[in-house]
């Protein structure tokens, strides 16, 4: 089987995306699978580096390496001078982290050439992007999220006219990025006033909540297998990603210095089945495939629960999430590909009408001498 | 016998160890391969923590390693063994709770001569029969045994078990050092011709050289088991492809 692992892209987490690639590709039955790893070039185009399944291939001064490819169809080619046709690609793992792999487009590519793909769908990786959005669907399923308000670019001063009836601290995130990328707490309007500068850096929209004092971030990851949909334990991460800053870091002290992580997360059980039934709610409803990790808050004050945001690619496709439940990476990705496979092969109704025949016999207006009235 | 069990996870790996070795030969596959998997990992009569009680023939451990897995309550497993062990798994593939057979530079196919070990058995032969001292014949692994567990090797290396192998039912995976001295890779290239359902795979270095490939023989492991345990569609069965290499 030829499976196509995607990744790169012109994105911030650009880098990210390679080494979740890297890892993947590592992963894979070397047996069963004939990988092809495609590399999504900064400024666009498809390349396919050599010895993909080396980080060293990407260390340099020049980003995109390889040759260049493209699809043409389902068949990956390899362009130049004469085409040639490479493979006929079966399935294709997504491994790209935020922009244009992340929110639908590369998923929307994939369709109109028929290839399955690892990856929630369009529909879903496009409302996931953009946090906004998402804040308004999850709260439309029931889920609890943090309230935010909207700002454009030229509109700065909702901003705030919010931080007036809110208060401070406030949270500023790009509305379209990832990875905690760009995102900046604000504890007056001075401060405000920078951190919409840097979310502006980022996106031409913004959008600024209340920000929790003394927060845990929880995650709990979903993949859908057969008919079924498997909901991961909660995890506890502990890393350098997190939307703290390096002060906040230094001033808490050893609790957050620690490496490492907590899981299967130590949380009281209503919390623990709270996120649980609403990262399974949030899946099942948007319809999702693949593997998503959603990223929770717990407010440790009050003992609420907001989910903060889904991530449709997570960071090594979320694989440290699923082995106490006997899962490994070569399983997972394993499922997603058969999952991927299935979901393609379910048949499409096939619908024909004959309005091109009649059309064609000279009618004047066929839509209304046809069938039924279009 | 002696088992290290570790892990806790529904799908079983047993792994057995090479002469002159013990459970701890395996730590830094168990270790990794333990998050996911159930790690069982006996140490052989005369080696690591059991003690040699009589002399043995490989059926022998075999039958202790089948009773671990009586004790331990096994139901599917995955055998992972180096060298010796594989003369042990070989011995194991009738049984029907070993659903798959790792080999890494195992042992049990009957060598090929050389002129080498013509002159050497001529040596021994020629000495024995003048009465002189042969206390310095015999390869290092048999010179530092005990004297129960001299007899027991001698038994161990002239068992051949080459008719075995057209019997195996199951999947195997085969790991092999390119370099291996001990047990040269044509002993993999027997077993991958008469084993109907048989992959190979062969890494650089010498007869322990998935110590040197850790994190790559894990992920063997893992896409075997896979294929194993969940009967993936185009998992490892058939005998489509040539050997996979890393160089």
């Amino acid at each position: 089987m030829n499976i196509a692992v995607i990744y790169g892209g012109d994105s911030c987490e650009r880098d990210v995306s390679v080494i979740t690639a890297v890892q993947t590709m590592k992963l894979l039955n070397k047996f069963a699978y004939r990988v092809y790893p495609v590399l999504l070039g900064e400024h666009g185009g498809m390349f396919m580096p050599a010895h993909a399944d080396d980080i060293r291939t990407y260390i340099g001064e020049k980003a995109d390496v390889g040759e260049a490819v493209f699809f043409k169809g389902k068949t990956l080619c390899k362009s130049g001078r004469f085409m040639r046709r490479l493979a006929e690609i079966d399935c294709a793992l997504l491994c790209t982290h935020g922009g244009a792999g992340e929110n639908g487009a590369l998923q929307g590519f994939l369709e109109l050439c028929g290839i399955p793909y690892t990856s929630p769908g369009v529909e879903a990786s496009a409302i996931c992007m953009n946090k906004l959005t998402s804040k308004s669907v999850f709260a439309a399923l029931g889920v609890n999220v943090l309230p935010a308000v909207k700002v454009r670019k030229g509109e700065r001063e909702r901003a705030f006219e919010y931080a007036r009836g809110q208060g401070y601290p406030l949270m500023v995130k790009p509305a379209r990025q990832g990875s905690s990328i760009g995102i900046d707490m604000a504890a007056d309007e001075e401060q405000l006033r920078k951190a919409l500068d840097v979310a502006f850096e980022f996106d031409g929209t913004a959008l600024v909540e209340r920000a929790l004092t003394d927060f845990t971030e929880i995650n709990c990851a979903c993949v859908k297998y057969g008919q079924e949909v498997l909901v991961s334990s909660p995890e506890r991460p502990v890393c350098w990603r997190e939307f703290l800053t390096f002060e906040d870091k230094y001033l808490r002290g050893g609790k957050m210095s620690a490496p490492g992580r907590e899981f299967p997360a130590n949380l009281p059980a209503p919390q623990r089945e709270y996120i649980q039934k609403s990262a399974l709610k949030v899946y099942s409803e948007l319809e999702m495939k693949g593997v998503v990790r959603f990223d929770f808050l717990l407010d440790n004050a009050s003992g609420e629960v907001y989910l903060n945001e889904a991530n449709t690619i997570p960071g090594s496709l979320g694989n440290y999430l699923w082995t106490d439940k006997g899962i490994d990476g070569c399983r997972l990705a394993d499922m997603m590909i058969e999952q991927a496979l299935a979901e393609s092969a379910a048949q499409k109704p096939a619908y024909r009408s004959d309005i091109l025949e009649v059309f064609g016999s000279g009618s004047a207006n066929a839509c209304k001498i046809g069938r039924g009235h279009l | 016998m002696f088992c290290l069990d570790k892990g806790n996870g529904e799908k079983t790996l047993l792994f057995l160890h090479g002469w002159g070795g013990s459970s701890a030969s395996f730590a830094p596959l168990v270790n990794i391969l333990c998050d996911t998997y159930r790690c069982l990992a006996p140490d052989f009569y005369g080696h690591g923590q059991t003690p040699a009680e009589h002399v043995c023939s490989v059926h022998d451990f075999a039958l202790g390693v089948r009773n671990i897995l009586n004790e331990k309550g096994v139901k599917e497993v995955i055998v992972v063994a180096h060298s010796f062990g594989g003369r042990v798994a070989l011995d194991l593939a009738g049984d029907e709770r070993i659903k798959g057979l790792v080999i890494i530079d195992g042992a049990g196919m009957r060598p090929r001569a050389s002129v080498k070990k013509f002159f050497r058995a001529l040596k021994y032969r020629l000495k024995k029969a003048l009465r002189l001292d042969v206390s310095n014949c015999g390869s290092p692994d048999y010179k530092a045994l005990s004297p129960l567990m001299k007899q027991t090797f001698v038994k161990v290396v002239n068992t051949h078990q080459d008719g075995v192998l057209r019997g195996i039912k199951q999947p195997v995976l085969l790991l092999w050092g390119k370099k291996d001295r001990d047990t040269p890779p044509y002993m993999a290239h027997r077993m991958h011709k008469r084993i109907k359902d048989c992959k190979a795979v062969f890494l650089s270095g010498g007869h322990f050289c998935y110590l040197d490939h850790v994190a790559e023989v894990c992920v063997f492991i893992r896409n075997f088991a896979c294929g194993v345990f969940y009967g993936m569609v185009c998992g490892i069965g058939g005998r489509s492809g040539a050997h996979g290499v890393i160089a």
